[in-house]
């Protein structure tokens, strides 16, 4: 009896080791099965990870470009949203290109939700020296897009967000005045202002200035003119002639000025043949010599043409539809017509000497859209850029 | 003698134990070396998958920096050794870009698709690339389907 009952007990312990073993090698094959498939999602995830980036990166061009264009447009919501936004305001921005082409990046059974956001960090209305700015809609500020995208994962018939990315991207931004704002407005107020010079013009003179004696007086000594002083509300500064061109701010092929806020180039800028003026800015250099019409493209178009060391020279009886100031510290600037000068615009400089214009009859009148403040602000997002190439496109 | 059988019996294991014994060990074995076989197998394929998402990715990267508008000038031409439209093998280095590449690179090949796309007054590409292994090719890429990869790039202005 002792034996039988002995050897069954051994039949057991095998049973059970064998009962064992299989429990281990079902745990461990589970547990294999289990590591494989998560290393699958992982792959799959990944996948899907680089899809979701891919979008978020397209949605914040499509913003940025919208930013750029709506920017300049005064009927456009994200203009009136800029213009006087203060801290922590934000903006739903409507991506059409991006809802109409969003299927084309994603795989089958997959769909996207996002939301993109514009948002005002800060904005400071005074310079760098602490120095407040004439107009409280002027000065200089952070802007935030915001994007977040949730991919959902649809073939299962319930929609599971799988991924989430979210993308936010911070850009300087400056609002300045075309017109140099002062505490009354805007400072071209008058057709002619001569800082160091008090010789009249009436109509004896060979310079003709229309309705001359309606205009406003100036307020308080002209020799304490300064325009465009504040330099932290230039767009940009200390470029090259051939920047300037470059940038198709001066586009030479098409014979376009494409003006957006206030350009400093540290050269002298010729304009031959005549130009078409798109847009509202102030381009200041050396001196300027202008050789053909300069004709505004609409209405609302403004170009000023500030000369800071040298003259202005206007050598061409075509139009010419700009605000012309020639000043500077050494109170040598000046304005010169070789022909007969047909003006639309004004005119400010140190002295005029009209004897060194030409023996004609000049015309100068003045354009009202040089009164308009409220139309004068150009907002500027800094420009997409890599430290490898410079301005992108 | 049955004192005998019964020490006998407690000092060893029977042929059936050793049987079982055997059995199982050449159970677990074999379940190791297919565990290192399959691990391996991951790895590799991890690896390819990785390999074909940067080559997939690469166009998209250098399109993405140099914008739209270049890109669009370039549909017929295609943009430095990026062709449009065709299969293309991958080099370790490029001649026109200097990009270089891992030598196992060389396994796939590549088909670059653009679009032009237009909404109103915005101008866009949208840039598909989809990647292969190579016909032929032993051991990378094996196993692993064709891998597409697509972004639109919006131009800034």
């Amino acid at each position: 009896m002792l034996f039988v009952s002995r050897q069954y007990r051994r039949q057991g312990s095998v049973l059970l080791l064998a009962i064992f073993i299989a429990i281990s090698l079902t745990i461990l094959s589970l547990s294999y099965f289990r590591m494989m498939q998560a290393a699958r999602n992982t792959d799959h995830k990944l996948g899907q990870q680089f899809v979701a980036r891919e979008i978020a990166l397209m949605l914040r061009e499509e913003a940025m470009a919208s930013i750029q264009r709506d920017c300049r447009d005064r009927s456009s919501q994200i203009f009136w949203f800029m213009l006087g936004a203060v801290a922590g305001a934000e903006l739903e921005m409507r991506l059409p290109l991006a809802s109409d082409n969003l299927s084309r990046l994603l795989q089958p059974g997959f769909s996207c939700e996002f939301s993109s956001r514009l948002k005002i960090v800060n904005f400071i209305n005074y310079d760098h020296r602490g120095h407040y700015y004439a107009s409280s809609k002027e000065g200089h500020g952070i802007l935030a897009v915001q994007i977040e995208v949730s991919l959902l994962d649809e073939r299962t018939g319930s929609k599971a967000a799988i991924i989430k990315e979210s993308l936010h991207t911070q850009y300087d931004y400056l609002i300045a005045s075309m017109l140099s704002l002062n505490s009354r407005g805007s400072s071209l107020l008058r057709p002619l202002t001569l800082r160091h010079d008090r010789q009249t013009f009436d109509r004896y003179s060979s310079l003709q200035i229309e309705d001359y004696e309606e205009f406003p007086a100036e307020e308080g000594d002209p020799a304490e003119i300064r325009l465009y002083d504040r330099t932290t509300l230039w767009r940009r500064r200390n470029l090259r002639l051939a920047d300037l061109e470059q940038m198709l701010i001066i586009d030479r092929e098409r014979k376009i000025l494409n003006l957006y806020g206030i350009c400093h180039c540290v050269d002298s800028i010729e304009l031959e043949g005549d130009w078409q003026i798109k847009g509202k800015g102030v381009i200041i250099a050396d001196s300027f010599k202008i050789a053909g019409a300069l004709k505004k493209g609409g209405d609302d178009d403004l170009l000023v043409l500030y000369a800071r060391k040298g003259k202005i020279t206007v050598d061409t009886t075509e139009k010419v539809e700009a605000a012309l100031i020639s000043i500077n510290d050494s109170r040598s600037g000046t304005v010169e017509s070789r022909q007969a000068l047909n003006l639309s615009g004004m005119l400010l400089a140190d002295y005029l000497n009209l004897d060194n214009w030409s023996n004609n009859q000049h015309r100068l009148s003045f354009d009202k859209a040089l009164l308009d403040a409220d139309k004068s602000y150009q907002i500027s997002v800094s420009p997409w850029i890599n430290f490898r190439s410079g301005a992108r496109n | 003698m049955p004192g005998q059988t019964e020490i006998k019996k407690a000092g060893g294991f029977s042929f059936t134990e050793i049987l079982l014994a055997t059995m199982v060990l050449g159970l677990l074995v074999i379940y190791v070396f297919t565990l290192i076989s399959e691990s391996n197998r991951g790895t590799a394929s991890a690896y390819h998958q990785y390999l074909a998402e940067q080559v997939a990715r690469e166009p998209l990267e250098v399109f993405r920096f140099l914008g739209s508008n270049r890109v669009r000038e370039s549909l017929n031409t295609g943009i430095a050794d990026y062709k449009f439209n065709e299969w293309q093998k991958i080099e370790t280095v490029s001649a026109a870009t200097g990009i270089e590449r891992p030598e196992d690179a060389t396994a796939f090949e590549r088909k670059i698709t653009v679009t032009p796309l237009t909404h109103k007054n915005m101008e866009a590409i949208l840039v598909q690339v989809s990647v292969r292994p190579t016909r032929g090719s032993v051991g990378l890429g094996v196993g692993l389907d064709q891998l597409s990869r697509s972004t639109i790039i919006v131009n800034q202005r």
